[in-house]
């Protein structure tokens, strides 16, 4: 399902997965009584290593049947396939069978998508709806505010980019790329420095001020960043990214690009943000 | 592998920092020309990784083409940023220690050190003072981190010792493999 959304001379560039079909990760699972359910989950939290998968919107316990001799039985499932060598799991779970399946890679988009998954993988997903799924919009005071940021650096003859604050429309950092003196000095990574340069001074005259990096800011930029600034945009936890010119060869954020990272909508990278490109021509 | 025990030692200073503890050394001839340690809580800059610390020290006495004949030696997988950022200078090999399952570029998430792009590809073999480089974060993430933004509920964390095998085809083709770990360590080389 391919989505568009085109706020007046912006367009959201949308991550890999607005395309994504199911995707499968293998797991294992045991059967067991509910009434051994709560040592067995403590076991496992107690010594299992985190998931390299999110699967938060994965049912973790499945109800099986009700009989009388036996009482409820449950399908727990334990961990991804790879997680640690199988031979762990086994020892974890003692007499228990290891049985093994598949379960849906992405929280879906929408209740239906989200039940045709759990029937394919055979694995049922929990849906409390998915707010990632939801197109954002720009008001049109935002996209006054967006666009006279853009004009600002729309006729720079060199790469630059801009720290905004979105709340109080403060101007944090305004950055050319300095590649003669240091090839990694690009424009971001120089207006990230700009950021946290200004933060040290702040702390200095006030130690209980509390900027983390720079956590919901907007950042502007002329092109499409390249792998490298488009990491450093997420380890920054930015909130939102504005460029004008797409970067075929070496940007890493749309995935129409060559490289077809979309680094800034991958959620096992712990942050994510949301990106406008904007139309000079309308 | 005895940089890699210097690498190390730069983890262990950053952890005595409250850093996060990964570690980074560059050599060039068999000489160190620079030193990395991970600076983002103190720099408030969270692209400040031992790569970038050790890439500067080098660049204030040598041309940036030096690095296309120089080893990094770096105790935890660069992550997606500094493995570009690596590829962009041309380093020639990286070495390094644990994998890096949330961030890392040279395989576990992106191989950006040698996906079809701009730059020249390099190597990056994983797995040299691997217990070390984890032991070392282990120690790090059972204390919380205050700076960051929602604190998450932590239950009681404790170290675990058991530490579960690496992927390696996740990182070297088995022909790398083979010339690097050696024949004999050929049953290590299967996918997990
Ligand atoms: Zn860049
Ligand atoms: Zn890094």
């Amino acid at each position: 399902m391919v989505r568009i959304n085109r706020q007046g001379k912006f367009q959201q560039v949308l991550g890999l997965d607005a395309s994504r079909q199911l995707g499968l990760v293998p797991v294992w699972y045991i059967e067991l009584p509910a009434t051994e359910l709560s040592g067995m989950l403590a076991k496992l939290k107690e010594s299992l290593p985190a998931e390299p998968f999110d699967l938060a919107h994965i049912r973790r316990i499945v109800k099986l049947e009700t009989s009388e001799d036996k009482g409820i039985l449950l399908r727990l499932l334990v961990c991804s396939q790879g997680l640690v060598p199988e031979s762990t799991v086994q020892e974890l779970v003692g007499s228990h069978k290891l049985h093994s399946a598949r379960v849906s890679k992405y929280q879906a988009d929408t209740k239906e998508e989200s039940a045709q998954w759990s029937q394919e993988s055979g694995w049922p997903i929990s849906w409390r709806g998915n707010p990632a799924a939801v197109l954002p919009v720009l008001s049109p005071e935002t996209q006054k505010q967006m666009e006279e940021w853009v004009e600002r650096i729309a006729k720079s003859d060199r790469v630059r980019a801009l720290v905004v604050n979105p709340i109080t429309n403060e101007l944090l950092a305004d950055e050319c790329e300095q590649k003669t003196t240091h090839p990694l000095n690009h424009a971001v990574m120089r207006a990230i420095q700009a950021v946290a340069e200004r933060e040290r001074q702040a702390k200095r005259g006030n130690p209980e001020s509390e900027n983390y990096l720079c956590l919901d800011m907007d950042v502007y930029t002329t092109d499409e960043p390249c792998t490298m600034c488009s990491m450093a945009l997420v380890h920054s936890r930015i909130g939102r990214l504005i460029y004008i010119r797409q970067s075929t060869v070496s940007g890493a954020i749309d995935p129409r690009s060559q490289l077809s990272y979309g680094l800034h909508g991958r959620p096992q990278l712990n942050h994510t943000f949301q990106v406008w490109q904007y139309h000079l021509e309308g | 592998m005895d940089f890699m025990a210097l690498a190390v030692e730069q983890a262990k200073q950053a952890l005595a920092d409250n850093e996060v503890p990964v570690g980074a050394v560059f050599v060039h001839n068999n000489k160190v020309i620079g030193r990395g340690r991970n600076d983002t809580n103190r720099s408030l800059n969270g692209t400040r990784h031992a790569e970038f610390m050790g890439i500067d020290e080098i660049l204030q006495s040598h041309p940036p083409e030096i690095l296309k004949e120089t080893t990094l030696y770096v105790t935890v997988e660069p992550c997606i940023m500094c493995a570009s950022a690596l590829r962009q200078l041309e380093i020639k090999v990286v070495y390094f220690g644990a994998a890096n399952d949330r961030f890392g570029g040279c395989g576990s998430v992106l191989s950006a050190n040698k996906d079809p792009g701009p730059f020249r590809p390099y190597p990056a073999y994983p797995g040299f003072y691997r217990e070390e480089a984890i032991m070392l974060l282990r120690n790090f993430y059972v204390q919380e981190n205050p700076k960051a933004p929602v604190p998450k509920v932590k239950k009681q964390r404790v170290l675990k010792d058991n530490i579960a095998e690496l992927d390696y085809t996740k990182y070297v083709t088995k022909d790398e493999f083979v010339r690097i770990y050696g024949q004999d360590k050929l049953d290590l080389f299967k996918s997990i």
